[in-house]
């Protein structure tokens, strides 16, 4: 059935002030359909953001929500968690936002496994400060404070997630729309640290300074950089530099979560 | 006479034509039109929608939440590229 995304939005907020063609507005509604599709109510879900123009998102929708700064959606989210274990907690955040500033509280979240589900929008980029170099600008490509290209390598954000302990782990990307969505469905749904590595356009910061100030052109790049998961085990390690590899790349439900680890304690004290 | 319902609509105060929508559709069904209407001084426009199949891949591509289309099985009635009435049921 068709989604209404009047139920979710704050109407009176559109248009949406990110620029024409943003990858943040398909993320957005990849994130709401796929809340559509769960059946959730807007009441039980918390979303939480920190600064950046992708966390402007929590400003359009008509959730609990929190804007609150940069890179600590995750610190204040997983407070929330642990005060109301029901509520449903979102954090949408940026590639600057989740991986520079906010990269210790990210790898300590996933190592908790806490229930919190974290959409990255990786853009390349701090869009919204003006085209500053962040831990996921892809090596080699300009930025403002790169101009002759970044020298640093980039972080694989998924393999971050894995190895510092995250249960759910999924890429995809804004060129295809309908499988993120239900990447982010599933992630939703994972009881424990889940973790979407959204790629994204931002056309005029990223785009502008590399020959892709076009979105459409954007999006079509993306697309080109990205390979499933079932081509990539056939490509070479040569073949894969400067891929992105899509797919629900990693999913553990043996672990504990961490506020049912919490209650457990609280139980055992209580019974002492 | 039925109620105007064209398979895709675009909500004009939402669109910035960036043009996404137009570039995933598989049918040519959308396209940007000269108009003095947002700054880009264009605007995406239904210019065919006889040949709409509702896939939704424009609807899910659009990051404005500005073009929603009516679910597979919903009766249509329109005006079609060359000014006829159209009714189409599936
Ligand atoms: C403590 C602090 N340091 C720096 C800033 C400035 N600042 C705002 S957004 C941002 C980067 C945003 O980049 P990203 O998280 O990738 O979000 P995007 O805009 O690309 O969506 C920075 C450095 C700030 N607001 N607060
Ligand atoms: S600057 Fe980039 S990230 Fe920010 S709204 Fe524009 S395109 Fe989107
Ligand atoms: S629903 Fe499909 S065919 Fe119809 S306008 Fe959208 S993309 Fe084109
Ligand atoms: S994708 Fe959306 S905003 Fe962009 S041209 Fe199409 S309807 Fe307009
Ligand atoms: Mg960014």
């Amino acid at each position: 059935m068709a989604t209404d995304y009047s139920k979710y939005l704050r109407m009176e907020k559109l248009p949406l002030y990110w620029c024409p063609g943003c990858g943040n507005g398909t993320i957005l509604k990849a994130m709401i359909t796929a809340i559509d599709e769960l059946g959730w109510q807007n009441d039980d879900i918390m979303m939480v953001s920190g600064i950046g123009c992708s966390s402007r998102a929590t400003g359009y929708v008509d959730f609990h929500t929190i804007h609150t700064l940069h890179g600590r959606a995750v610190p204040v989210a997983t407070a929330i968690k642990m005060c109301h274990p029901d509520m449903h907690v979102i954090v949408f955040s940026g590639d600057g936002d989740s991986t520079a500033i906010g990269g210790n509280h990210f790898i300590h979240a996933c190592r908790r496994n806490i229930d919190l589900t974290v959409i990255i929008v990786d853009n390349w980029i701090y869009g919204m400060t003006g085209g500053q170099y962040s831990p996921l600008t892809p090596t080699g490509t300009k930025a403002s404070t790169m101009p002759r290209g970044n020298i640093d390598p980039n972080f694989d954000i998924a393999e971050l997630a894995k190895g510092a302990g995250a249960t759910f782990v999924a890429r995809s990307s804004v060129a295809d729309p309908m499988i993120l969505k239900n990447y982010i469905k599933k992630g939703l749904s994972h009881k424990g640290m889940s973790v979407i590595d959204a790629l994204s356009n931002c056309h005029i910061q990223w785009g502008r300074r590399n020959k892709y100030g076009d979105p459409v052109k954007l999006v079509d790049l993306i697309k080109e950089k990205t390979v499933t998961k079932a081509k990539a085990a056939k490509m070479s390690e040569e073949e894969l530099k400067g891929k992105y590899v899509t797919g629900i790349l990693y999913e553990n439900t043996a672990k504990k979560e961490y506020t049912q680890a919490y209650k457990e304690l609280v139980e055992k004290a209580q019974n002492e | 006479m039925a109620v105007e319902q064209a398979p895709v609509v675009v909500n004009e105060d939402l669109c910035t034509a960036c043009g996404i929508c137009i570039k995933v559709c598989p049918k040519n069904v959308l396209e940007l039109v000269e108009a003095l209407h947002v700054w880009t001084g264009s605007m995406c426009k239904v210019q065919r929608p006889e040949d709409c199949i509702r896939c939704k891949l424009c609807e899910v591509a659009c990051p404005h939440f500005a073009i929603d289309v009516v679910d597979v099985g919903v009766e249509l009635t329109f005006t079609d590229s060359k000014g006829n009435q159209v009714t189409k049921s599936k």
